[in-house]
């Protein structure tokens, strides 16, 4: 049995429930699939980039873009070493994580695209429009007009600036028979000559309304009776990442037992937030070195567990200002501002929080003495 | 005074030219450096210069291929004593080698003692103590020297500790006609076994091994044996040292005799240098002179003769002097001084426990020279003892493991969180000057400046050191937290990769996503949802510990509303008390220590709150 979260993706560009603006946008594109430029989607996690990437695919080529499988290529790269690159392909479209590559990415990226574009798309399905039921002179128009295959690359932003560098020429040399749809969290982290050849599509993270609804239509799928208090808390939680609601929302299910879901029974946190917030109670209790050295272990229990330094900190700090006054919020945010850029600056992640925590434990404590000396 | 003070400067920075890429050419009016042009490239003056004077180097100089004729021939070797006056080494622990060896070939002597180790520096003549006794008494070296030995005859790799084993074997009863070097020595001639070298031991087996034969060997051997140890750290024996070579039971046995050889004393240094300088016709420079060559290379004897030579020997007119004897003992500082080298940890140790100078050995420093006057008045306190970069230069330790290792250690050393604070963002600042972008570099400046803020940060900040006491030195959790991290990344894309393929269909976003989005985002869930699919993982990954530790401690709680408005309520608490209450630290005693207590609580409420507490099986195994 699948995921909510998996089961109930929008397959289709119709089914999606907001932005429609983009919506809309992304369906004439699809209805002329010949003007499709290079797209950049770019939005925080979870804000369905994917999901109308897969969509627009879908609605570009038909229904053969939903075929999919995992392919794992290795490049020889020319200083002889093999890299193995995981891909999901269809007979339209690939996809991959250049990243993954490491500091081979701008070979891996090129041969790729060099690859796709040799070959002509096979323009077996055609594409059907997935709104309409389609008829057949429509298939047979779109048959003749979709001429390229698509390469989809996620998170461009995490790229080398070479690989970045060599995608620009290889997008130009090649957009006769290969499209490019680039997906990155940030955008500013991708060059401006990559930016400027592409159409960006800002996929904003959803409302708290639009995850409510979302979170309708899965339970009434589902069959699952999902009380609004609930479904508010769970939008409130998951911090407008829908893919998080949907797992809290199928963990509220497994927890609660039945299709009944209860007003009272509470979200279930992430453990690590649990950690964090604990951690938040620690250093806001007692400031001393050696507070800071149990604090420490907690990051470090933190990071062994994969969770992203940034997260860490900023999920700290969003704790941390909660019971704090006004100015002190401001100093706070800034320090947090400053450490964290160090942490997508540089590879000490370590070194980064745990100078912020002590600049925190050196705040706050000054503010006490000052309040009551 | 002002030329003393550049002469400093200049020998700081003679001493670590790479590292500082400062530049040279302000200073290069110094005399030595235009002297330095001025010499006329000896044959054989060449390798031995920066070399620390290993064994096998001085061996390979010995070879008599080298030696082209005899003045270029190595002073070294010119030298080199020839009886026991000429030994630099202290007359009472010469007679005690001395009589060690003649008593054990007279059939009355009781003295049990079979092998005995001499202990010192390099370059002090350890070795040449024992070659000139044997030859003084008559007595045949049968020697062992890893660089001496090859692959075996057979073709096949032997391991050097096999060899040396064999060799122990074959030199064990003295008078057998054993043969080493040559098989046609007279049987009858007494002889003695010298360990100059030892093999390497890399593994703990291979320890384990070399002692036991190493154990063996002592206790059958009828020959007298003279190991020669020099791999003193930092010129000072310690024992463990000797242990990793021998069982504690035999070395501290009446059947090893430990002998510390002290390195040559000013006055032995002066002699034997007068003593060359006379031979070579050399003006004799002035007593300052001895005094620097003595501070500069240690009591290392070796070195001090080899430097002589670089700097006097390769003139063709005897008479020519690199110096004014007027200004004598100048200009050899910027000639290469023996390096200093810090252990590890003794570097650490300097930079992190900060001493200063006292207070009193200040003032009179400060009178002589007034250039310290002005960072006295800014900070209020005596100069640090040392001298940060060059500690750090003379460690082995490079940049960034430094840096680790202090950030790692100092929070011990501090009481107020202020100048933590202080310290930490400097450590951060060095952190980032490491990482940036080598083509933002474009020159050495980072490291150099990073090397500054690590060495001098904990003096610099730590204005209340906390109350000196004894203090371990591990290796930083740094790099155990990015190993581990990496494993679990590889653990997590496995689980990610096998939740895509799941039944036969993609699922999971049909993405091939980020795993660290993936460990934040969707497992903690998905541990919930499908506990069997992530089964593998959970128990080793997600430390269900403190997880558990994190709430077992809010188990007055319902949820986490009510755990913020206990730590609002707390933090009112605190400020009330002015940061001291009992009652909070015993509650974070709990949670860190005192595991069980809270397991016990947990498993009470357990029923109360299933949402967080319904896995009490996992703690207990904790």
């Amino acid at each position: 049995m699948p995921l909510w979260v998996d089961k109930h993706r929008p397959k289709d560009l119709s089914q999606l429930t907001y932005h429609d603006d983009t919506t809309s946008r992304l369906k004439s594109l699809a209805e002329d699939p010949h003007s499709l430029p290079h797209l950049l989607f770019y939005g925080p996690s979870g804000a369905g980039k994917k999901t109308r990437i897969s969509c627009l695919l879908k609605a570009i080529y038909g229904n053969g873009a939903e075929r999919l499988r995992l392919d794992k290529r290795t490049f020889k790269t020319p200083t002889n070493r093999s890299v193995d690159v995981n891909m999901i392909c269809s007979n339209y479209h690939i996809e991959l994580n250049p990243g993954d590559a490491g500091i081979y990415d701008r070979f891996v990226v090129q041969e790729v695209i060099k690859e796709m574009a040799a070959n002509k798309s096979l323009n077996a399905g055609g594409g059907i429009m997935g709104i309409s039921a389609s008829t057949e002179e429509d298939d047979s128009k779109k048959k003749k007009a979709v001429e390229y295959k698509i390469v989809v690359l996620m998170e461009v932003d995490k790229l080398t600036k070479q690989a970045q560098a060599a995608l620009r020429r290889t997008m130009e040399k090649y957009s006769s028979t290969c499209r490019l749809i680039l997906c990155c969290n940030n955008q500013s982290k991708v060059i401006d000559p990559l930016r400027s050849r592409c159409l960006g599509m800002r996929i904003a993270a959803p409302s708290h309304d639009d995850v409510c609804v979302a979170l309708k239509n899965v339970a009434a799928k589902e069959k699952i009776t999902l009380p609004d208090k609930l479904t508010i808390g769970i939008a409130e939680e998951c911090s407008r990442n829908l893919r998080r609601a949907m797992l809290m929302l199928e963990t509220s299910r497994v927890n609660a037992g039945s299709t009944v879901l209860r007003d009272n029974q509470g979200i279930h946190k992430t453990d690590w937030e649990m950690f964090i917030l604990q951690l938040a109670r620690d250093i806001t209790m007692e400031q001393s070195p050696q507070k800071l050295i149990a604090a420490r272990e907690k990051l470090y229990e933190l990071l062994i567990n994969c969770i992203p330094a940034t997260l860490i900190l900023k999920t700290l700090t969003m704790e941390l200002i909660q019971n704090l006054d006004d100015e002190l919020k401001y100093e706070v945010i800034e320090a947090a501002a400053f450490y964290e850029h160090r942490i997508a600056m540089g590879s000490k992640d370590i070194f980064h929080l745990e100078a912020f925590v002590a600049k925190f434990m050196t705040i706050y404590k000054k503010y006490l003495n000052d309040m009551f000396a | 005074m002002e030329t003393s003070k550049l002469k400093r400067i200049v020998k700081r920075r003679r001493a670590q030219p790479s590292a500082l890429a400062w530049p040279v050419g302000g200073i290069g009016n110094v005399n030595s450096n235009n002297k330095l042009t001025s010499v006329k490239p000896s044959p054989i003056t060449n390798s031995s210069i920066n070399s620390t004077a290993s064994h096998s180097k001085v061996r390979r100089h010995r070879n008599p291929s080298i030696r082209q004729n005899k003045s270029s021939q190595q002073w070294i070797d010119k030298y080199q004593p020839r009886s026991i006056k000429e030994l630099c080494i202290a007359p009472a622990k010469i007679s005690l080698v001395q009589n060690w060896l003649e008593s054990k070939y007279d059939k009355e002597c009781i003295d049990p003692t079979k092998f005995i180790i001499l202990a010192g520096a390099t370059g002090i003549g350890k070795s040449t103590l024992i070659r000139v006794l044997a030859k003084e008494l008559g007595y045949r070296i049968l020697e062992w020297n890893e660089s001496f030995m090859e692959y075996s005859r057979q073709g096949g790799y032997q391991s050097s500790i096999q060899q040396f084993q064999e060799f122990l074997d074959s030199v064990s009863f003295p008078y057998e006609a054993v043969s080493i070097s040559d098989g046609a020595s007279a049987p009858a001639k007494k002889s003695l076994v010298l360990i100059d070298d030892l093999p390497h031991l890399h593994t703990q087996e291979q320890k384990v091994q070399f002692q036991h034969c190493f154990n063996a060997y002592i206790q059958k051997t009828q020959t007298p044996t003279v190991m020669i140890y020099s791999n003193g750290s930092e010129g000072k024996l310690k024992p463990d040292d000797l242990e990793e070579y021998l069982d504690p039971q035999i070395l501290y046995s009446p059947l090893v005799n430990i002998i510390q050889i002290n390195p040559v004393t000013k006055a032995k240094m002066k002699t034997c240098l007068m003593k060359i300088f006379q031979k070579e016709g050399i003006r004799i420079p002035s007593p300052d002179f001895f005094e620097e060559m003595h501070l500069k290379h240690a009591g290392d004897m070796r070195h001090a003769i080899m430097n002589l030579q670089f700097q006097y020997g390769s003139f063709e007119g005897k008479g020519f002097i690199g110096r004014n004897s007027t200004n004598s003992g100048v200009s050899t500082t910027s000639m290469d001084s023996r390096d200093k080298k810090l252990s590890t940890f003794h570097a650490l140790g300097k930079i992190l426990y900060a001493k200063r100078v006292d207070q009193v050995s200040q003032r009179s420093l400060n009178q002589e020279e007034d250039y310290h006057d002005y960072s006295w008045n800014l900070d209020k306190r005596p100069q640090l003892q040392f001298d940060a970069e060059t500690v750090l230069e003379e460690s082995d330790i490079g940049i960034h493991g430094a840096l680790n290792f202090v950030q790692f250690h100092s929070p011990d050393f501090f009481s107020e969180i202020s100048e933590i604070n202080q310290a930490f963002s400097n450590f951060s600042d060095a952190a980032y000057l490491l990482d940036s972008p080598y083509e933002l570099r474009g020159s050495l400046f980072p490291e150099a400046y990073a090397t500054s803020i690590c060495g001098r940060t904990v003096g610099d900040t730590n204005k209340h050191p906390a109350p000196s006491k004894f203090r371990q030195l591990t290796a930083p959790k740094t790099y155990e937290v990015k190993r581990k991290q990496n494993e679990n990344m590889i653990k997590i894309e496995n689980i990610c990769r096998r939740l895509t393929y799941r039944e036969h269909h993609l699922a999971l976003d049909v993405n091939v996503r980020s795993s660290h989005d993936f460990a934040s985002d969707a497992l903690p869930f998905i541990k919930r949802i499908i506990p069997e699919e992530v089964a593998t993982l959970s128990s080793d990954i997600f430390s269900q510990r403190n997880i558990n530790i994190a709430n077992a401690n809010n188990v007055d709680n319902d949820s986490i509303n009510d755990v913020k408005i206990q730590v609002s309520q707390q933090t009112e608490v605190l400020t009330r008390d002015d940061i001291v209450d009992s009652s909070d630290d015993e509650d974070i005693c709990n949670g860190n220590v005192n595991a069980s207590t809270c397991m016990n609580d947990s498993n009470k409420n357990g029923a109360k709150f299933d949402h967080t507490e319904n896995e009490p099986d996992i703690i207990v195994i904790e």
